[in-house]
């Protein structure tokens, strides 16, 4: 090995020494979910009722999931996507999501997402293309625009109904 | 709770996004599937996000949870609306779907003929029933049906049917509706940490049924005769009146044509006259009309069966192929084996089907399903022709809608089938709905009643009392038949002259008539022709005679009224005619009727002839014009007694006054007789017609009877002591003698003179002798008895 090489490699690995020095301003994201049953009034009003892991829910009910997001560190969270499940037994509800600052995307298997999923129907004309329907969303993902300043929240709900 | 991961390339999950645009493989499912009790549906969420440096990071949340509990749910789906038809039992079935998410017992908390159906009334006595897992049971009133409910358990997302069955009373009117519904719940037990729940009560949506009158068989029958031969020929056409229902398959049709078959049945009864079905002519043929007028598009047959019970029962009809046997009562046509589309819906068994455009109604059918027509000889007899002789009405035979079979049937009695009136009928087997007594009133299912008579023949008999056919030849000349006949009559002539009775007979001997004396003449009509008729009698009277008609008052008592107030005709002039009109007589009857003569007061030959000539109304010309003559005597044997005392027995010098006689004196009397008809009379074209009128042979007998009084009476017989034997200038020994003795009645009759006589009869010239007229040619037409008596 030369000396030039065993001064870069030297340097090379000295790098992470310096990015641990510079680590200090990096985002901490704390994730909460929280989950409440809406009260649908005979009026057509609804409110939030608490509920508990405890309390059974009968076939029908509304559970509207609240994902809560905080940048505990001491830079800008970049890029953030909330996710959430939409459980086996519960099915969407379509135009429930609520969030700040960002869209709305969907996804069928749990991995790749989209505002409008499409799926493939086969029909004696042939194969089309068509949007999936609601209730075959297994996740949801809020993606916020632009940063969440640290010591910032955001927080985006959905509803699905129990099936 | 957070997990920190390695972050990853922003580009990847760029990528990855584009990719998520199109998804094709293993996704989830959406279904409608409820969550079952017990549960736990569990969430966590997460982040990602990427610092200044460009590393990504993912951290996840903590898990939420929930328990599924019980949710109980129903949904009631009515079954469609429906057309119904009075009688009909209604089965309307409600599908209870069990929408929650577990297995729950379902409960009808309310329901049955509900809501506000005006016809509800009429649908009293509802019933239910319910279906599961392919079978259904009669369950009855409501608390029963929950009792075998609560025992069956419905998975979620499946279903029970539960049903309201109504009947629908014939009061039910066309436009009417009924309407049913339920409401129920189902109850889910506890499960685990599922507790047990009961859906909130829910009500179905109402079903509502709309009343259309039941399928009506419309028949009409259409006759027509051969204006030649008298043959009537039937045409019997059915249609269905309705535009709802068709006409089913009647197991009361099974019952009259035997067990294999089933279907509707149509059928005329043979006409009858005097209780006998008139005879077929020809054979008998079945049509079937088009499609559009209710014949099944395909499937049936349409077969001709007669029967020659009186009453059609069931059994003894036989299938034909248009030949009918002799002495056939009934005929009809038998439809089977269709099927026609009622309600939008194909239905089998049924043979006639709604028209496309009903026009029909009971009676009159222009578009017929199905025509049958046969022919019948005309009936011949008395009164086959009077109007209506013939009647006949058709009927049909179907089964309707209703659940114990409706038979539309004027009168029907099978078993426990009903009637047209909906009355149960009573159990008589075998007796069958062929009833032609009813004419047309849907739904009777007859026909209009048709009727007609045999073609008239008008004939009558004019002739003697009580025998309308005799036959003569009244004056010799004309043929000897029922035209010809006549009448003798005598009369009495009142005074009887002769204008030289001393001499005898001569050509110019006459008589005279009593002024204005009657001579009633009784005589009979008979209508032998096949209609009843009425008679117009016109009676001639003789020259010099009048004459009027009455109708016969003591008829056979050979006298009559003399007025014409018994039903007569004005009296005539003299010589001329009198008529009387209307007499009615109906087929195969006779009237008797007098012609009253009156006769002149002139000189008067022995006899004249009046005629009486009827005439039928209906048919005045040959058969219908009959005649018959009536010969008047005024009696053609003169007898004129004279006396001559042939020796006064006075003694001598005693004054004789004229006719004066002694005892022992003789008195001669002389009993003249002669035929008095005078054939020289060539002033009466009748008499000459006379010219051979003459005792009947041996008819000719001369009373002289002594005994019957005292004074001026005929006493001759007090001195009969003194009497002779009479003799007779006729067939000398040939005239037969009788003898009496004794006052009043006498004793005898001996063929032996004796002393002591008080009467005798002699027959002229014996038992073959007649008198004739003067210049017959030959024989008798004068003599003289004589006797003579001595006076005591």
């Amino acid at each position: 090995m030369t000396y030039a090489r065993a001064a870069a490699a030297l340097f090379i690995a000295a790098l992470p020494l310096f990015a641990a020095a510079a680590a200090v301003a990096k985002p901490v994201v704390v994730v909460t979910l929280a989950q409440a049953t809406v009260v649908t009034a005979a009026d057509g009003t609804s409110h939030l009722a608490p509920l508990d892991g405890s309390a059974p829910v009968g076939s029908g009910t509304a559970i509207r999931y609240t994902v809560s997001a905080k940048d505990t560190g001491t830079d800008a969270a970049r890029g953030l996507a909330l996710s959430g499940r939409i459980p086996e037994g519960t099915a969407f509800t379509p135009g429930s999501v609520r969030g700040p600052g960002g869209h709305a995307e969907f996804s069928l298997d749990g991995k790749s997402f989209s505002p409008r999923p499409m799926v493939k129907v086969q029909t004696p004309a042939g194969e089309i293309m068509q949007a999936a329907d609601p209730g075959q969303y297994v996740m949801i993902r809020w993606v916020k625009d632009g940063l969440l300043d640290a010591k910032s929240s955001i927080a985006f709900s959905y509803d699905v109904r129990v099936k | 709770m957070s997990t920190l991961q390695r972050p990853s390339s922003r580009l990847l999950i760029a990528a990855l996004v584009a990719a998520a645009c199109v998804i094709v493989g293993d996704v989830r499912q959406a279904s409608a599937t409820q969550t079952p009790p017990n549960t736990v549906i569990s969430n966590t969420s997460s982040a990602g996000y990427s610092d200044a440096a460009n590393n990504n990071y993912t951290t996840n949340s903590n898990t939420v949870t929930v328990t599924v509990q019980n949710a109980p749910s129903i949904l009631l789906t009515p079954s469609s609306n429906k057309t119904i038809a009075p009688g009909q039992t209604i089965t309307d079935a409600f599908t209870i779907q069990n929408t929650g998410n577990a297995a729950g017992d379902v409960q009808i908390t309310a329901g049955g003929v509900t809501g506000t159906g005006n016809d509800n009334s009429y649908a009293t006595g509802a019933t239910w029933s319910y279906t599961y897992g392919g079978t259904t049971t009669t369950a009855g009133d409501l608390t029963t049906l929950n009792g075998d409910l609560a025992a069956v358990q419905v998975p979620a997302g499946l279903s029970i049917v539960v049903s309201v069955i109504y009947p629908l009373q014939l009061l039910a009117t066309s436009g009417g509706m009924v309407t049913t519904g339920v409401t129920g719940t189902i109850t889910y037990a506890v499960n685990g940490a599922a507790l047990a729940q009961t859906s909130t009560p829910l009500p179905s949506a109402l079903e509502t049924d709309t009343v259309k009158a039941d399928v009506r068989i419309d028949v009409a029958l259409a006759q027509s005769q051969n204006a030649g031969t008298g043959v009537i020929t039937y045409t019997l056409a059915a249609a269905d009146g309705t535009a709802t229902w068709g006409a089913r398959d009647s197991a009361a049709v099974k019952l009259l044509l035997g067990s294999g078959t089933q279907g509707v049945f149509i059928s005329a009864k043979v006409p009858q006259f005097n209780s006998a079905p008139l005879a077929i002519s020809g054979t008998a043929v079945a049509s079937t009309g088009s499609t559009a007028f209710g014949y099944p598009v395909s499937g049936a047959t349409a077969t001709i069966y007669y029967t020659t019970n009186a009453t059609g029962a069931g059994g003894s009809w036989t299938s034909t192929t248009g030949a009918i046997g002799a002495g056939a009562t009934y005929i009809g046509v038998f439809i089977t084996g269709g099927t026609c589309t009622i309600n939008g819906a194909s239905m089998p068994n049924v043979e006639i089907c709604p028209a496309a455009s009903p026009n029909s109604t009971p009676g009159n059918v222009s578009n017929p399903a199905i025509t049958l027509t046969f022919s019948v000889v005309q009936p011949s007899g008395t009164g086959s022709a009077d109007a209506n002789s013939i009647s006949t009405i058709a009927n049909s035979i179907i089964g309707d809608n209703a659940t114990t079979e409706h038979v539309i049937a004027p009168g029907i009695t099978i078993n426990t089938l009903q009637d047209s009136t909906a009355t149960i009928a009573s159990v008589t087997s075998g007796v069958q709905g062929i009833n032609n007594a009813t004419a047309v009133n849907a739904p009777s299912g007859a026909s209009n009643v048709m009727q007609i008579q045999a073609l008239a023949q008008w004939v009558v008999l004019n002739g003697p009392y009580g025998n309308a056919a005799a036959t003569g030849q009244y004056d010799g000349l004309f043929t000897n038949d029922n035209s010809h006949d006549f009448t003798a009559v005598s009369f009495g002539s009142g005074t009887y002259t002769t204008t030289n009775p001393t001499a005898g007979y001569s050509a110019t001997t006459s008589s005279t008539t009593t002024a204005g004396a009657t001579v009633p003449v009784e005589n009979t009509i008979q209508n032998i022709g096949n209609h009843s008729d009425s008679y117009t009698i016109v009676a001639q009277a003789p020259a010099g005679w009048k004459v009027f008609i009455e109708t016969d008052p003591s008829p056979g008592t050979g006298t009559c009224a003399g007025a014409a107030s018994f039903g007569g005709s004005a009296l005539s002039a003299l010589g001329g005619t009198s008529t009387s009109s209307g007499y009615a007589v109906p087929s195969g009857t006779s009237l008797n009727y007098c012609a009253v003569y009156t006769a002149p007061s002139v000189t008067y030959l022995s006899h004249a002839i009046g005629s009486v000539v009827a005439t039928s109304a209906g048919g005045g010309t040959g058969l219908g014009v009959n005649s018959t003559y009536h010969l008047l005597y005024a009696g053609f044997v003169a007898i004129t007694t004279t006396q001559t005392v042939t020796s006064t027995g006075c003694n001598s010098g005693v004054v004789v006054p004229a006719s004066g006689v002694c005892p022992t004196g003789v008195i001669q009397y002389t009993v003249d007789y002669h035929n008095v008809v005078n054939p020289l009379d060539t002033s009466n074209a009748q008499e000459q017609s006379f010219k051979g009128v003459m005792t009947k042979a041996g008819t000719l007998v001369i009373t002289a009877d002594g005994s019957t009084g005292s004074g001026l009476g005929n006493n001759w017989g007090a001195f009969s002591g003194g009497a002779s034997q009479p003799t007779d200038t006729t067939g000398a020994t040939n005239s037969v003698f009788a003898y009496y003795t004794g006052a009043a009645a006498g004793t005898g009759p001996t063929a032996v003179w004796q002393a002591g006589v008080t009467k005798f009869t002699a027959q002229i010239g014996g038992p073959t002798f007649q008198l004739v007229p003067a210049l017959y040619g030959s024989g008798v037409s004068q003599g003289t008895i004589t006797y003579s008596v001595t006076v005591s």
